[in-house]
């Protein structure tokens, strides 16, 4: 687990669907490596607009991310790429 | 967000993993893209590794910027960036039109991606009502332009900010809402229900109104009240708190609807409510189309809450005033069950394409050119709402 809260920002991508366009959206953040990273998934939705956090799956890695990890706890770094795939259900 | 509670966090766990294996199975594209992010990202941790990021005081989360792209703009870039497996640049230091400041996205409208008011997707909109949603509530446009014109009463966005989710529905609001059903009515051979604006009440509270000067200013808009009357609709604050005062004359009773009871202001309302009802009494006989017998209305019956309302928060008050006068087009109670986002967003949308905004087709054309940047979540929306019917079906089936 974490050690000490740290207070190094890093600077990453989320890039996710934009439905029926068949196009994506990037969204650019600031984070602190020992900040939560609900906080990210939060922001990313209130620019998307529409959607809850639990209506994303954020994958980092190929990992599913939660909420409360925190980017040092997934090795995340300056740079690194996060998609947003949004949950489907039905057939 | 319920981001928080334990079914917000574990719900899309469960369901995504089962999603997402399908969804590598079954669209192995998908799968491709997912490994080359992913190859991507460890090619960055490798160059970056050596050249830490320093150390910065600040809030824990920053949205620097948005960029849509289009998939043939994703495919450039791919192209010529992210696959030639170089060093990859610090993002401070790529160009500004990859790289959008947050500062910069607010004052430009060109580049808005997000609303103020998320459209909430159990809400069934036409094209024209979305966009004019997107148009109303589009995050950094101006404050001050004028949505909606009817009868000299000015709807500016920021008023229409206020019907956002939590906020206090401003005065302007429940003006234009009267304005748009006293017009309704006026369109119809008699005008059975009045509806005075907030500003009536307000100014007799406050400043003392003369029966003269209400006459001035409220009877051409608001007072073409027909021998047919039957109902007047007064919406009243008090404390940052709307309630509606309905004035039945032919039951002979005063009807205080609230949606927040508040045990400790009930007898300051009925005070405020006597006082309008003595005024209403100077009032009535001065009015020229009022040609019917007039009742005394001092001496009606002043009913308490007929129920509860649920509202749960004060700010929420002002929605459901609204939504008691929406309701008397169609039905002969006040019986409105709840207030919602997408009752919120409704209102919006009426006093937005209503025939008798004078601004209507200005704000229809401005709304349109603006869904050319937020076609997201207009896609987003359909998106949605297709997700849903394809739900109804499968519960339904």
């Amino acid at each position: 687990m974490d050690q000490e809260p740290t207070h190094k920002f890093i600077h990453v991508k989320v890039v996710g669907q934009v439905s029926s366009l068949g196009g994506e959206l990037e969204v650019f953040f600031r984070i602190k490596e020992s900040t939560p990273l609900w906080k990210l998934m939060a922001a990313y939705c209130r620019r998307i607009g529409m959607y809850e956090v639990q209506d994303f799956a954020f994958i980092f890695d190929q990992r599913l991310l939660r909420p409360h990890q925190t980017p040092k706890q997934v090795h995340m770094e300056d740079g690194d790429v996060i998609d947003a795939l949004l949950n489907q259900t039905g057939s | 967000m319920r981001i928080g509670s334990g079914t917000a966090v574990g719900k899309p766990i469960s369901t995504f993993r089962i999603l997402s294996s399908l969804h590598i199975f079954l669209n192995p594209m998908d799968n491709v893209k997912k490994s080359r992010t992913s190859a991507r990202n460890k090619e960055r941790k490798k160059t970056n590794s050596a050249d830490p990021l320093q150390e910065n005081n600040g809030p824990d989360v920053v949205c620097l910027g948005t960029t849509p792209i289009t998939p043939s703009k994703r495919r450039a870039r791919t192209n010529s960036t992210l696959e030639e497996g170089g060093p990859s640049t610090p993002l401070q230091s790529q160009p500004k039109s990859d790289f959008i400041d947050s500062n910069e996205t607010e004052r430009d409208p060109q580049v808005i991606t997000s609303m103020e008011f998320h459209i909430p997707r159990h809400i069934e909109l036409k094209f024209d009502e979305l966009v004019v949603a997107c148009y109303a509530f589009g995050r950094g446009l101006l404050e001050d332009e004028v949505l909606v014109h009817s009868l000299g009463i000015q709807g500016q966005r920021k008023a229409f900010m206020s019907l956002c989710p939590g906020k206090a529905l401003a005065d302007d609001v429940l003006t234009m809402v009267c304005s748009y059903l006293s017009q309704k009515q006026l369109m119809t051979e008699n005008v059975e229900i009045c509806f005075l604006p907030p500003d009536f009440s307000a100014s007799l509270m406050t400043e003392d109104l003369t029966c003269q000067e209400a006459l001035d200013k409220y009877q051409y808009s608001f007072m073409q009240i027909s021998p047919q009357c039957s109902k007047v609709y007064i919406p009243m604050k008090d404390e940052n708190d709307w309630f509606l005062l309905v004035v039945d004359l032919k039951s002979k009773e005063a009807i205080i609807l609230q949606a927040l009871y508040l045990d400790d202001r009930t007898s300051i309302r009925e005070e405020a409510v006597k006082t309008m009802l003595t005024f209403l009494d100077k009032l009535a006989p001065l009015m020229c189309s009022w040609d019917g017998d007039i009742p005394k209305i001092s001496e009606f019956h002043i009913t308490k809450p007929i129920r509860n309302y649920s509202a749960f928060v004060r700010e929420d008050s002002g929605a459901w005033v609204c939504q008691w006068m929406f309701r008397t087009e169609l039905f002969d109670n006040y019986d409105v069950a709840y207030v919602d986002e997408g009752i919120r967003m409704k209102i919006a949308v009426r006093l937005l394409l209503s025939p008798y905004n004078i601004n209507r087709a200005t704000t229809l054309k401005l709304a349109h050119k603006f869904a050319q940047n937020c076609h997201h979540i207009i896609g987003h929306y359909y998106a949605a709402r297709k997700e849903m019917e394809a739900i109804k079906d499968l519960i339904t089936r």
